[in-house]
């Protein structure tokens, strides 16, 4: 090859890469809501988007504020915006939440959209790189709208219900003992929330690899007075890193039908440290008196942040959440988790952890409007 | 015929006026008999005074005096020195430079803190999922999807604290709380 065919080479593999940089970048995203949504989308500003070659791919940096108005008759609490990059991840989707809103008729609000797609150079790019729209709009009533292609009807009823029992808590603090006992309230909280101990956890589905021998260790449970659920016995096989294939059984104690049913997992080691692995969502369809097991084929790989083996010994479990077929929802009362000393473990609500910022932000008396803001 | 003043006899008695007006006023004096005689009044005046001033009298003694002066001087240094703050024996530096270099090192702590990856520092626990050649977990710019050659980061603002988690039906969370607005934002990356 001679030097000159090497030199144009060069100009023309350079020109290819440039092309890539040319990517329109406004195109990247497409935002689609259906036209009798109970939100509109306003506008979206792309801000500091672009993209960049690298070696042989496209990185593709999307930095949007989406502005939506809400154009229903309801007080909108929560949305969940589904996000698909098809041509990047195939099959692979993400979801941006946003809960604790009290949206009016009429009233926008804005929602953050940061992306980063990196996709092969050679990819086309006949479509939009990635689609936005809406999976579930949650009201005040608990009405919902929505495709519900992510559970979201589910998960953003239990946001809900737990910001309604965690704002009911600090609000009969103030109601009780005045400003300073709602201050020591969210003292306490915030004091329970930095000392939770973490874990590093690693989940891997459906694998089936060769593991350390296994032992079999079961599962106890913290029982609650008004749980729809009883887990009669449970199981898992254990190793000094891993946990998997937990089994459990649960039995519907409830007059309704139960579609689904969360379980909080908490490992504890030798000296009886206790720590909140993960949470064991299982569809059942446990009708009224009716038993079953939940199975899963997770393999759980845990570890303490400063890299350490947990070295599990015992599994604790409770009911974190439960859905009947009528779409309502079933959760612990504050109560129950200081019962058993979950809520020293399990991650506090979205709700909770507003109001605790709110007070660090703002202060006591912000808080004390806040809370009555929903009486 | 104008007569000068009192001021300016004396001025032309003791030789100190513009010589315009001491000619003139030298030439009217020889003419007029009252301002001659002031003018020889002025000038016996300034020879007495000369004559009385010229040495010291008798009863001084200058040396004596000399070192008394010197003594009182002394004193007085010696008395100042006594009352003066003591400054520290050693190197001694201007403040100038100290406050140069104080600022200097709040601006680099300043750039360090507001551009640092705080995730560097302070490490989140990890959150992972896998199953096949598909991964989600959770990085230090968020959490990050990786599939069939493509990648996907749902990014966490790093001015904002992040908790991360993980359920097993194959998801990995971010929960995040606008510092400004308190506005509480859930991600999630779905592994199918």
């Amino acid at each position: 090859m001679s030097i000159s065919t090497k030199l144009w080479g060069s100009v023309l593999l350079a020109s290819a890469l440039f092309a890539q940089t040319e990517l329109d970048v406004a195109r990247s995203l497409k935002v689609e809501f259906p036209t009798d949504a109970p939100i509109a989308f306003a506008s979206h500003d792309l801000g500091d988007s672009r993209a960049t070659p690298r070696g042989g791919a496209v990185v593709v940096d999307l930095h949007s504020s989406l502005m939506l108005r809400n154009v229903g008759t309801q007080r909108i609490r929560s949305i969940t915006l589904l996000i698909v990059a098809q041509e990047v991840t195939p099959g692979g989707k993400a979801s941006v939440s946003v809960p604790s809103l009290d949206i009016a008729t009429g009233d926008t609000f804005s929602v953050r959209l940061d992306l980063r797609l990196l996709r092969p150079s050679g990819a086309g790019n006949a479509g939009p790189l990635v689609k936005v729209t809406l999976d579930g709009v949650l009201f005040d009533s608990l009405g919902f709208y929505g495709p519900n292609r992510l559970d979201s009807r589910r998960v953003m009823t239990v946001w809900e219900l737990e910001a309604r029992r965690d704002r009911k808590f600090f609000a009969a603090a103030l109601a009780n003992g005045g400003i300073e006992n709602l201050r020591q309230a969210v003292v306490t909280a915030q004091t329970r929330i930095d000392s939770r101990p973490r874990l590093d956890v690693q989940v891997a589905r459906g694998r089936v690899t060769a593991y350390d021998p296994s032992r079999s260790v079961q599962f106890a449970f913290v029982k609650f007075p008004d749980s729809p659920i009883e887990s009669i016995r449970g199981s898992a096989a254990v190793t000094a890193t891993e946990i998997h294939a937990p089994r459990l059984e649960l039995r519907n104690t409830s007059s309704k039908p139960v579609r689904h049913v969360e379980m909080g997992w908490i490992l504890a080691d030798s000296t009886g440290k206790e720590v909140f692995a993960s949470s064991v969502p299982a569809k059942v369809n446990l009708a009224p008196g009716q038993s079953g097991q939940a199975l899963d084929d997770t393999f759980l790989k845990v570890a303490r942040p400063e890299g350490r083996p947990l070295n599990v010994t015992s599994m604790k479990g409770f009911v974190s959440s439960v859905e009947f077929a009528d779409d309502t929802v079933w959760i612990p009362t504050r109560q129950d988790l200081s019962r058993g000393n979950l809520d020293s473990l399990a991650a506090p609500s979205a709700e909770e952890e507003r109001l605790l910022g709110l007070y660090r932000k703002k202060g006591i008396n912000a808080l004390v409007v806040e809370l009555k803001k929903f009486q | 015929m104008s007569h000068p003043d009192l001021r300016t006899l004396a001025l032309l008695a003791g030789g100190e006026l513009p010589w315009w007006q001491r000619y003139r006023w030298s030439f009217h004096t020889r003419n007029c008999e009252n301002c001659r005689q002031e003018l020889e009044a002025l000038d016996e005046s300034r020879a007495f005074v000369a004559r009385n001033t010229a040495t010291l009298p008798a009863f001084v003694d200058w040396d004596r005096l000399a070192d008394d002066m010197r003594a009182n001087i002394q004193v007085g240094l010696e008395a100042g020195e006594a009352i003066r703050p003591r400054e520290p024996v050693g190197l001694r530096l201007d403040w100038r430079p100290a406050v140069a270099l104080t600022a200097l090192t709040l601006v680099v702590l300043t750039g360090w803190y507001l551009n640092i990856n705080r995730h560097s520092i302070y490490r989140l626990p990890s959150a992972s999922v896998e199953a096949g050649d598909a991964r989600v977990e959770s990085g230090s710019d968020g959490i990050v999807l990786t599939r069939g050659g493509g990648r996907m980061t749902v990014m966490q603002p790093k001015a904002q604290a992040v908790s991360y988690s993980v359920n097993s039906t194959g998801a990995v969370s971010a929960r995040t709380i606008d510092a400004e607005t308190g506005q509480v934002t859930i991600s999630h990356v779905y592994l199918d």
